[in-house]
């Protein structure tokens, strides 16, 4: 099968990280790990980080689940305005959002920016998760407990709600990964969670051992989560956000109670979107009064694309072969590689980062600090979207198809050229621009590994932030608002389509 | 000159058996037709045939060159569909919905001056002369069929392989679509194998009907043939509604039963043997006067179902039994009437070592 060996080198390149991790836990001897992690500062660290998580998961249950709630089974005016403001916050970059929060008060820095900031970005996971559950309920099932006597506000809690809590715990795990792996926030915050320190370690610190250490820490943290979150779900998320297709559903009265919820949306929705957004703006009107330099930005924008563009293509042309193979043939050996080509979606992009600088440093010697060897990061972190794209579209096309044209004589790379990849070209299309678009956001990697004298959107908008430079980031930070709500609107209209079809 | 040949084919998926040691011959430019109810596997031969499936065992030769099984000196043989030469029109058509009716069509031809003369040719066989711009989804759902068949006669293949291939259209349009199908294949001089479940389907296509029963073919024969002398039971009961009567042979050669004195077709088994004979219920005629002189037996129309062009009439006979017979609209009798009942023409006959009663009665009352 002429797609297996493609498909391999997708494999050993998203396993790439686990090689450095592996490497470096038993280079350096399983004592001096030990020594490390038991250290009193190690611990502090541990502390701060698991505190933050379990802070903001809960805060994210609490107001996703109970914004699902009104949007999904309540009588709340305005539910499908609502439902896109509620989530537009997902397309945010943390560290976009924290450079509009520290930008407005600098005394936030620290666990409360943090937490809040997190909050904000982080909660739709909950939120997506629990609509697209309330949204699947029979609701035949709350029309017995009805009759059975129960008032339609304990059907709600008793019946609904109770039976979500698998979703719940999806979306909850979900925020918990993302809050552990996340570098933006923190990093803007200066809260020395793990992201931050190890990019201190390695960085500032030129401590390149304990960066390695206390990756491998993260890792062992992050992998209860991922292990978790897989157990309780199944597949990647991103194949469920769009799932939220609305049947008609038993909806509760508020009643007298309709101006509490509508504040409860709305202070949900001026916070993560309102708030922002004005402060960007008002930054972006300081900003025009100073010069802009606009062949800055420019050059930023070029040197942006030319990456994310190199690494959307390297991902595609990994993740095609793995979403075909995947697509049509059910056997082990196809499963493991595609499960292989997930562990991108369970590693923090730091540590991804570190590990592209360990193989740059170690095989690849010329590609370290060239642009290849960042497109071969992102291509580690966003293969999954990649695949779970192609596979998808690819799915969706009948077999019968290429039955036919064997029949007619076509050979198996023709079939896949002339049928296949044609049929699924718009879905793939649609998965090669979020790599894209993700690409353009992603900060930690760039960061770590970016060619000298390349200055993309994120990493001048986050050496801007740092230095106080709050005039001069907003440029760069609305430019890549714009860019990151492309893709989610593109999601939309696609999800809304697909439902308006069926 | 055969275009297909099959012997010893089986398949199983896991403990099902499939196919089991199935022979199947297709002769040079003729049409067969595979007729068995859904389930028994006919898909899968298609299937096996098209090189989409690998048997278990048994050998098939397409155009005198084997594509799977043994050859002579003991080594498998594997050619994969790509290199068979076979065509294939699945059930729904299954145009490819990014290319035009001729990019359709010309899609196994190489590239070259005649593909376009090519093209126009297979259009015109089906029926679509000047379609080669139009969208498949342009198409209604005959047209669609059409443009498949033409689709899989482009490159001359060696046989045509037609998954029911008229089933997702509805039933006034399908015995049209038929026809213009059988026409087409006639003209091409295409050697065809169609897959169906249903009967008159089978007759309208085929020169040859294949009955597949239990996963091998339990008869192929010419239609007629296969509806007058069904070689068992099974296949006399899945071609044709019959109604089984449990008879004695009788020392001239006919059969005595229920309905009276039956000719027999075909062999006749020895005197005093116990023997179903399967009658069809156009072969039922009345008469409206209560005669016993003529063989006939006494029966009661119990309801008469009209139709327009026929009607169904259900008998009571004097031992209790209902008989279900088919007349033509112009000939109802009143229920209620007394008639005698005659058979007409001859009744193949089959031992009878176990009959299910129930089967018989539910096959005789419809």
């Amino acid at each position: 099968m002429a797609l297996l060996a493609p498909a391999i080198v997708a494999a050993v390149v998203s396993l790439l990280p686990l090689w450095y991790l592996a490497d470096q836990a038993v280079s350096r001897g399983l004592a001096e790990v030990w020594d490390e992690i038991v250290q009193e500062r190690t611990l502090w660290l541990l502390v701060r980080t698991l505190s933050l998580t379990a802070v903001v998961t809960g805060a994210c249950v609490a107001i996703g689940v109970t914004a699902a709630v009104l949007v999904v089974k309540s009588s709340l005016p305005y539910r499908t305005f609502w439902h896109l403001v509620l989530t537009i916050p997902l397309a945010v970059p943390s560290y976009v959002a924290a450079y509009t929060w520290i930008s407005w008060r600098s005394d936030l820095a620290g666990f409360g920016g943090a937490a809040l900031v997190l909050t904000l970005v982080s909660y739709p996971y909950v939120y997506l998760s629990a609509v697209a559950a309330l949204s699947r309920l029979d609701p035949a099932i709350e029309e017995v407990a009805t009759a059975l006597g129960r008032s339609p506000l304990r059907v709600l809690i008793t019946v609904s709600v109770r039976q979500i809590r698998p979703a719940i715990a999806a979306g909850a795990l979900l925020v918990a990964l993302y809050v552990l792996s996340d570098f933006g926030a923190v990093a803007t915050m200066r809260y020395e969670a793990f992201s931050f320190v190890i990019y201190g370690a390695f960085r500032a610190g030129f401590d390149p051992a304990r960066a390695a250490i206390l990756s491998c820490v993260l890792i062992a943290v992050a992998t209860v989560f991922v292990v978790a979150e897989s157990s309780v779900r199944g597949r990647p998320s991103f194949t469920r956000l769009g799932a939220g297709a609305p049947r008609p559903q038993r909806r509760v009265e508020l009643g007298r109670a309709t101006p509490l919820a509508l504040v409860f949306v709305g202070t949900i929705a001026a916070l993560a979107v309102g708030f922002p957004l004005v402060n960007l703006a008002i930054w972006f009107r300081r900003g025009l009064s100073a010069t802009i330099d606009v062949s800055a930005i420019a050059n930023a924008v070029g040197d942006t694309l030319m990456l994310a563009g190199l690494g959307a293509a390297l991902t595609m042309a990994l993740a095609i072969p793995v979403g075909a193979l995947a697509a049509r043939h059910r056997g082990r050996g196809v499963q493991l590689l595609e499960r292989a080509t997930y562990i991108g979606h369970g590693l923090p992009a730091i540590v991804v980062a570190l590990a592209m600088v360990f193989v740059g440093v170690n095989l690849l010697q010329p590609l370290y600090q060239t642009a290849p060897l960042v497109a071969l990061a992102y291509a580690v972190l966003f293969l999954p979207l990649g695949v779970g794209a192609v596979r998808t579209a690819i799915e969706q096309s009948p077999v019968v198809l290429e039955e036919v044209a064997r029949s007619l004589g076509a050979t198996n790379m023709s079939v896949l050229r002339r049928i296949t990849l044609t049929r699924a070209a718009p879905g793939v299309a649609a998965g090669a621009a979020l790599v894209l678009l993700t690409a353009i956001k992603e900060l930690p990697a760039t960061l770590l590994l970016h060619p000298t004298g390349t200055d993309t959107l994120s990493m001048t908008l986050w050496s801007n932030t740092n230095i106080g430079r709050y005039a001069a980031a907003a440029p760069y930070a609305a430019t890549l608002v714009v860019m990151a709500s492309i893709p989610t609107f593109v999601l939309m209209r696609a999800s809304r389509t697909m439902s308006e079809l069926s | 000159m055969s275009d297909l040949e099959i012997t010893g084919l089986t398949l199983s998926y896991g403990s099902t058996r499939v196919l089991a040691d199935l022979d199947l011959t297709v002769a040079t430019g003729t049409i067969v037709a595979v007729l068995g109810p859904s389930g028994c596997g006919k898909t899968t031969l298609l299937r096996l045939i098209a090189g989409f499936e690998r048997p278990d065992a048994g050998t098939l030769s397409i155009d005198g060159r084997v594509v799977a099984g043994s050859l002579a000196a003991g080594a498998e043989k594997w050619v994969p569909p790509e290199r068979r030469h076979v065509g294939i029109v699945p059930q729904e058509g299954a145009l490819f919905p990014h290319l035009d009716v001729g990019e359709n069509i010309g899609f196994g031809l190489s590239r070259g001056p005649d593909r376009a003369g090519r093209i126009a040719e297979c259009l015109d066989l089906v029926g679509l002369s000047g379609f080669e711009r139009r969208r498949p989804d342009e198409l209604s759902g005959g047209q669609q069929q059409r443009v498949a068949l033409a689709r899989a006669l482009a490159p001359d293949p060696a046989i045509v392989l037609l998954d029911e291939p008229f089933s997702a259209l509805d039933s006034g349009l399908r015995s049209e679509i038929r026809e213009d199908v059988r026409d087409a294949l006639r003209r091409a001089g295409a050697t065809a194998l169609i897959v169906t479940h249903d009967q008159h389907e089978a007759f309208a296509m085929a020169d040859q009907v294949a009955v597949l029963v239990n996963g091998t073919v339990g008869q192929l024969a010419d239609p007629i043939t296969l509806y007058r002398h069904p070689a068992s039971l099974d296949v006399a009961r899945f071609v044709g509604d019959a109604i089984e009567i449990a008879c004695d042979m009788d020392v001239d050669g006919t059969a005595f039963g229920e309905l009276g004195r039956l000719q027999i077709a075909g062999d006749v088994p020895p005197e005093g043997q116990r023997v179903v004979a399967v009658i069809r219920p156009e072969q039922v005629a009345i008469d409206p006067e209560p005669r016993r002189d003529t063989g006939g037996v006494a029966a009661t129309v119990l309801s008469t179902t009209f139709l327009g062009s026929e009607a169904r009439v259900r008998l009571g006979l004097e031992s209790g039994r209902t008989v279900e017979a088919r007349f033509l609209g112009t000939a109802v009798p009143s229920t209620g009437a007394a008639v005698t009942v005659t058979i007409v023409g001859s009744v193949p006959v089959f031992s009878s070592v176990e009959i299910n009663t129930v089967q018989i009665n539910r096959a005789a009352t419809g």
